[in-house]
């Protein structure tokens, strides 16, 4: 019964979003306004409908309905309450309704916003919304259907459809196969919400911009108008992706926090091209330049997160055949090449419409410098992208696959991090239009002689490899300019307004937000730095067999092994859990960790979770490799000492402050600074 | 006469950097080794796991897909990594024991392809692009200062008629920039 409910409502969203698209298209056409009214409203009926659907899959999931295939694939009755409801993500099906949701959520929101002085756009944003979302309720209809049914042949078989073949009698399983152990862990609870919020945030902005092409209105109007979603998507999927390598950390067991999986990549490209795009729209609205450029940006980010919903789903990775053998890899490949050829074809039609006013006074203005960073970030991507598809592209010219692994992204990312920091630090005091170089020289000299205290700590704390120190100097640079811009604003308004520090210091922050919170993501990002040199540079690992009682050193750290105890969970787990002594070099006792290895039983799978000793300093991360089970005499221990990576385990939460200060809304601000900005204007001609 | 010269002499030293860079990178990832002669064999006991795990790091998992050798944890993998400690043992070298695996499991075991054929691609693409991406940027910039630069011109023409702007104190300049870019 869930099951037939639940695909029915599935059908009809998707009828609707067909239906959306076509009204919405007759009412450019025809400049029918009522049909754009029956659009919207087709487009917000489609978020309550699928909230149906999700909320009957989460019931299926949490009420054992083990005769529906996709439950009786991602749960059993031993996995805790939250598992079982958040495994609505763990599959395949249901990430695919998931992500149609979050997509109709975010199409709602843009829909029932005020549209009066945006009229002529409103069905073209409709129809690109709904667009996307009758492609992924395609999928789930048609293709993956979570909803399929377990039934018996009357020859024996089991079969799984929606529909029962003919003489089939229903079939029920008693417990599900349970979700992959890998999967059930916190962080990989949070990280696929994440990721897909970030993913349909940046959709926002490409309807806004296909339909700001479509009816020729080509001034920074859709820019202001998705500002926000862009920086909220981008801040998801910054912290999806976050959440995404913790969950490494946590689980994979390999001390590592990015493998440069294609997976990972797959994700981070859209967020290398958003940022980029989330800076150069900024020259588009001071300078009414890059028009074609900003549109270029945003049809790449958008494609690349289909493009990375296709990698990770369509089975492409694994081989070239698995990917011709699913059904779903075609659609979506499809997908793209249609979206990707017609908005270029849309911004081509446009293109000398688009000329702005490309001019730069400076090659050291803040607008140049934001090329530069634009080129580093889409040089960034494409690398990424060119070491994902290679193995594909070698997959088919030579038949056998290639594999690109961390030493090809690291060659590449290294210096142009590095590169990416310099600037960062450089266009935070660089202003715009025209540029004194001798004086943008002396203000950035400053924070980067402080800077170099970084270095310097780094260097008395004894980490000295050289590449390591220019990372440190070019990060010490960029936190030292960044607080030095700060202090200099609240410094100038304490000094004109005779506004107390603390006062000046947030009117300071809430007046521009969007400087201020992009300011502050910056520092995150720098702090990040300094926990991604620490691990890439000054990780040490080392693996050993110890008999109880003796002990190893690494780095700061010597731990003693004490014991291991293997013990059975009612969930059918077999675990292994050792006992170990961290000591550090006066010989105290600063932890005892609890390495563990979990065997799950029936999926025959083991699962490395690690012990852990945190300081800002390093992380003692230890890994129980293998036991001697009958005897307990000795355990072999794979041991990591990762300086620094705290801080990046840190940054995100100075991310989230930075972002949300940018994206708040000011529509409070301007009643409450009327009167404010006649004051400010008082020294203005004083100097000018 | 150098002048007209010196942008295609920074495109060849940017070359040569970036190239410089590249190459010597990829030749230290693939520096060679061993850790014994073949004619003194050492006992396989006095091989290390971390002396396994070096070379493993470089190598991919031939079973399961993009994990390196040295952290998967199946039973398959870790009698892998005996091999490769039998051979270091045996006094093979590094590059010698990643080529072993390369025969029996195919080129997909290595971290990265060999840099030949088509898979040369993998390691001049992306320098090459990043240079033609700095050259297409430095043109363009260079081109729109041109551009401003005109304009420029026809505004000083315009302003030279009124009287000269008083000097303007650094930090004045600064304060009224600041004010300007909060009130927008």
């Amino acid at each position: 019964m869930v099951a037939i409910i639940g695909q029915s409502v599935l059908i009809v969203a998707w009828i609707l979003a067909l239906y959306a698209v076509i009204a919405s298209v007759v009412a450019a056409y025809r400049h029918r306004p009522e049909w754009a009214v029956s659009a919207r409203n087709a487009l917000l009926l489609i978020f309550p409908l699928l909230s149906v659907v999700v909320a009957l899959l989460v019931w299926a999931l949490v009420t054992y309905h083990y005769e529906i295939e996709y439950v009786h694939n991602v749960s059993e009755r031993a996995m805790p309450l939250y598992l079982r409801a958040t495994a609505l993500w763990g599959g395949q099906a249901g990430s695919l309704v998931f992500w149609s949701w979050l997509m109709a959520a975010f199409a709602s929101a843009v829909a029932l916003r005020d549209w009066r002085r945006d009229r002529e756009m409103l069905p073209w944003v409709v129809a690109v919304t709904a667009g996307t979302l009758a492609f992924f309720l395609f999928l789930n209809v048609v293709l993956e259907t979570p909803f399929k049914r377990f039934w018996a042949l009357p020859d024996g078989n089991i079969q799984a459809s929606v529909l029962p073949p003919a003489g089939a009698r229903a079939f029920f399983p008693k417990d599900g196969r349970g979700l992959n152990p890998l999967l059930r862990h916190p962080g990989m609870v949070a990280h696929p919400p994440f990721l897909y919020l970030g993913f349909v945030g940046f959709v926002i902005p490409y309807a806004f911009a296909m339909a700001a092409l479509i009816v020729g209105r080509l001034d920074a109007r859709w820019i202001r108008l998705t500002r926000r979603w862009a920086i909220v998507a981008w801040l998801f999927l910054f912290l999806g992706l976050i959440l995404g390598s913790r969950w490494a950390y946590d689980v994979l067991g390999w001390g590592g926090y990015w493998g440069w999986d294609p997976v990972e990549i797959s994700a981070f490209m859209p967020w290398l091209t958003g940022t980029a795009f989330l800076h150069s729209v900024m020259i588009q609205e001071r300078r009414n330049m890059l028009k074609h450029w900003n549109m270029l940006l945003i049809i790449i980010t958008y494609d690349l997160v289909i493009f990375g919903t296709f990698l990770t789903r369509s089975g492409v990775l694994s081989s070239v055949h698995s990917f011709a053998q699913s059904a779903i890899g075609p659609a979506f490949f499809t997908f793209i090449t249609l979206t990707f050829l017609g908005s270029m074809a849309l911004l081509a039609w446009r293109w000398n419409d688009l000329r702005g006013k490309e001019q730069i006074r400076s090659a050291w203005s803040r607008e140049a410098l934001f090329l530069y960073t634009n080129l580093v970030f889409v040089s960034m991507a494409a690398v990424n992208f060119w070491g994902v598809v290679y193995p594909i592209v070698s997959e088919l010219f030579t038949g056998q696959k290639a594999t690109v692994g961390p030493p090809y992204y690291e060659r590449v990312m290294g210096p142009l991090s590095a590169i990416m920091l310099f600037l960062m630090g450089v266009a935070t005091v660089a202003p715009w239009g025209k540029v004194d170089t001798r004086r943008l020289f002396r203000m950035v000299v400053k924070p980067a002689l402080v800077g170099l205290l970084l270095p310097a700590w780094a260097w008395w704390q004894g980490y000295r490899k050289p590449g390591a120190l220019l990372g440190f100097a070019l990060i010490g640079f960029v936190i030292a300019v960044v607080l030095y811009d700060i202090a200099r604003g609240v410094w100038a308004r304490h000094r004109v307004h005779r506004e107390p520090l603390w006062r000046a210091l947030v009117h300071l922050l809430t007046r521009n937000r969007r400087r201020y919170g992009g300011y502050i993501v910056h520092l995150s990002i720098a702090i990040m730095g300094i926990g991604i040199i620490g691990i890439e540079f000054f990780q040490l690992e080392t693996q050993r067999t110890l008999a109880a009682g003796e002990s190893l050193s690494l780095g700061r750290y010597t731990m003693v092994y004490d014991s291991v105890a293997i013990f059975n969970t009612n969930d059918g787990r077999q675990v292994a859990r050792a006992t170990v002594t961290v000591k550090d070099q006066q010989g105290r006792v600063v932890a005892t960790l609890h390495p563990r290895q979990d065997y799950y039983i029936r999926d025959q799978q083991p699962m490395t979770i690690p012990g852990v000793h945190s300081t800002w300093g390093s992380e003692f991360y230890v890994l129980l490799v293998s036991w001697r089970p009958i005897t307990a005499e000795g355990a072999t221990f794979k041991v990591y000492y990762n300086p620094l990576v705290k801080w990046l385990w840190a940054s995100p939460w100075i991310a989230i402050a930075g972002a949300l200060l940018a994206a708040w809304p000011e529509t409070r601000r301007r009643r409450a600074t009327a009167p404010a900005r006649a004051a400010t204007q008082a020294p203005a001609p004083a100097s000018a | 006469m150098l002048k007209r010269y010196w942008g295609w002499l920074a495109l060849v030293a940017g070359l040569l950097l970036v190239g410089g860079f590249w190459y010597l990178s990829v030749r230290n990832e693939q520096r060679d080794y061993r850790l014994t002669d073949p004619q003194h064999p050492l006992p396989v006991a006095q091989v290390s796991d971390d002396e396994v795990n070096r070379v493993a790091k470089y190598l991919y998992c031939p079973v399961c897909e993009n994990i390196p050798l040295d952290t998967c944890g199946t039973e398959a993998c870790s009698r892998w990594r005996e091999d490769i400690r039998r051979m270091l043992a045996e006094g093979y070298s590094r590059n010698e024991i990643i080529a072993d695996f390369v025969m029996r499991y195919g080129d997909r075991v290595r971290a990265e392809p060999p840099p030949e054929g088509l898979h040369l691609m993998v390691y001049v693409l992306p320098p090459v692009l990043l240079v033609a991406g700095g050259v297409v940027l430095y043109r363009t910039v260079r081109a729109w200062m041109q551009a401003s630069a005109e304009v420029a011109e026809t505004e000083s023409a315009l302003a030279a008629a009124q009287t000269p702007a008083p000097a303007v104190e650094p930090d004045d300049e600064y304060i009224r920039r600041l004010e300007e870019e909060l009130n927008r």
